[in-house]
């Protein structure tokens, strides 16, 4: 999701209309209705929502927890797009010609009630690919003594991958999963990739075989879509490129792949790293005390309030 | 492994038919036979020549393209519903038309008479 | 009197520009393309396998007058196979980058840590300059070919 400075920043419409989809499991049919609400320079939808919610009308839902894109728990459709609400500000998509939001629950997700949307069948494709190291040393994997050696170029090649927060924006973009009801997803299958370029991971045989499987990697025709709105750049449509190459050469027997072995831990040096000469102690400090237990420090030291 | 197979068809014919629909298409461009205009790249004598000339890299062409196109819309009813039924109904009238689409199109090539 | 709203846009969701809403993707126009012009291309070469039939059933004869002639010149039949061409063309330079990126993983960039400005590694890739490279060539051959169909 590229950030357009220039939109984000600049003040939107003094009013601006927020126009929301809704469903209401006991009434069994959804409406739209229209709010208006006055505007602050660097409001987000998820403001506007709550604003609604606080000032104009309490019985509109939605879930949200940390209002700065870490929980992925926000994710509406705004004007069309899949957005996280806490991260969409209102001036990149009410412009004064045209001063509406329109907000509707993600799509391709079951509604539970108005832009709430039920995630069950979403984390259980998740768990489908096993979204966890496999050993072949079990032994080891139960009650680890040792530790993994990796180098950081492995890391690099699967760390964008992790970054994923299971917001359901990709699947919601994706017009495969918008038909298929059992191709994966592409959250799924960047995170099967994920543990395939872990090289800590052994299970590549298994996951490879599971792969192959209808409804997996070979839906995907390359929309990219879900690379386009993920909030945290981690490029499923680039991860369910790479499953396929990895897939034939699965088939034509030519996948190789390097993986962690378990070696001893790190030794932890007890030397002190000299100080800088420059450094100068506080009056009654102890270092060597101070390096066994929590610092003490003298109590004339500290700052008076 | 099937959907692996059926894209792998894809891709494979997909190969194919960059190549072949490219020469297909350039026969058709007048100065390759010396002739003044499009059509007459159509005329018996020219075309006669080419059917029993690359009677093999035609019927490639054919069925490479029947393949293709039939598993391609054959993906993409498959998405639109994903029932049992639907699915088997799709599965045997995609065969059914691959193989009654190739055997028109390989009849045009071996029944074709001499101008 | 349902308890869920079903919200899954279905196979629509393959034709609807729903690309052009978001941001950043041609790739989404590029692949609707190609499923349209895939099932143009359908459509025109079975009727194409079926009408050629023809040669072998009723002779020479009946092709020059039915099937050549009207080629020649603007009319319905040549104009479909004006379309049904354009349709190859784009189908076929997609399908060449598809091939690329989808079977051999090239033209997506590495896996990186994010960045500003926050754009996907296959997004910036070589792919997305072949896109654009694939609509204009396909115009540009697309024109040539009508040149030779109807004004040589
Ligand atoms: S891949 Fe991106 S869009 Fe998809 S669930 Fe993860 S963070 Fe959200
Ligand atoms: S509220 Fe946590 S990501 Fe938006």
């Amino acid at each position: 999701m590229p950030v357009d400075l220039k939109a984000v920043t600049r003040r939107p419409p003094e009013v601006v209309k927020v126009r929301v989809k809704r469903f209401h499991p006991e009434k069994g049919q959804g409406w739209w209705q229209t709010y208006e609400i006055k505007t602050y320079r660097g409001m987000t939808v998820l403001d506007a929502l709550l604003k609604i919610k606080a000032e104009v009308d309490h019985t509109l839902v939605f879930r949200y927890s940390c209002r700065m894109g870490v929980c992925g728990s926000c994710g509406v459709v705004v004007n069309g797009e899949p957005r996280l609400s806490c991260q969409t500000q209102i001036s990149e998509k009410a412009t004064p010609e045209r001063p509406e939001v329109v907000v509707e629950p993600l799509y391709n997700f079951p509604v539970l009630r108005d832009l709430t949307t039920d995630f069950t069948e979403f984390f259980e494709k998740h768990r489908k690919v096993r979204p966890y190291l496999i050993r072949l040393d079990k032994q080891e994997r139960e009650n680890p003594a040792l530790e993994y050696e990796q180098r950081p170029e492995e890391l690099e090649a699967f760390y964008e991958y992790t970054l994923c927060i299971s917001c359901g924006l990709c699947d919601a973009a994706c017009p495969v999963y918008a038909s298929n009801p059992r191709f994966l997803g592409p959250q799924a299958l960047a995170y099967a990739y994920r543990y395939l370029a872990d090289s800590r991971d052994e299970g590549w045989r298994l996951r490879l075989e599971e792969l192959e499987r209808d409804g997996s990697v070979y839906r995907c025709h390359f929309a990219a879509s879900c690379s386009s709105v993920c909030p945290k750049v981690v490029d499923p449509a680039g991860a369910i490129q790479r499953l396929r190459r990895a897939l034939l050469a699965y088939n034509l027997r030519l996948f190789k792949k390097r993986t962690a072995k378990n070696v001893e831990p790190m030794k932890v040096s007890a030397e002190r790293w000299p100080l800088p000469p420059e450094a100068r102690l506080m009056e009654g400090v102890d270092l060597e005390a101070q390096e066994k237990g929590a610092p003490v420090i003298p109590k004339e030291k500290l700052l008076e309030d | 492994m099937r959907a692996g197979i059926s894209a792998l068809v894809q891709y494979v014919t997909a190969f194919l038919l960059v190549f072949l629909v490219s020469w297909h298409l350039a026969l058709r461009f007048p100065p390759v036979y010396g002739v003044e205009d499009f059509p007459a790249t159509l005329m018996p004598e020219v075309l006669y020549k080419e059917i029993t000339g690359s009677w093999f890299l035609l019927s490639l062409l054919l069925v490479a393209v029947v393949l293709h196109g039939i598993n391609g819309i054959r993906t993409m009813l498959l998405e639109w519903n994903t029932s049992r039924n639907w699915t088997l109904a799709v599965n045997a009238a995609s065969l059914l038309a691959a193989i009654v689409l190739s055997a028109i199109g390989i009849h045009t090539i071996i029944a074709v008479a001499p101008p | 009197m349902k308890r869920i709203l079903e919200n899954r846009l279905g196979i629509w969701a393959s034709f609807k520009l729903m690309g052009a809403t978001l941001n950043n993707n041609p790739e989404r126009i590029a692949f609707i393309l190609h499923r349209i012009t895939g099932i143009i291309l359908v459509g025109f070469i079975f009727a194409h396998i079926v009408s050629t039939n023809s040669l072998a059933r009723n002779g020479w004869e009946s092709w020059v007058a039915v099937e050549v002639e009207h080629l020649r010149g603007i009319n319905p039949i040549s104009i479909a196979f004006f379309i049904a061409i354009g349709a190859a063309v784009y189908h076929g330079l997609n399908g060449i980058r598809l091939l690329l990126v989808e079977a051999l993983a090239l033209w997506i960039g590495k896996p990186e840590r994010p960045k500003p400005p926050y754009v996907a590694p296959s997004l910036k890739g070589f792919q997305r300059k072949a896109i654009y490279a694939v609509f204009v060539l396909s115009i540009i051959i697309w024109a040539a070919i009508g040149y030779v169909m109807f004004f040589w």
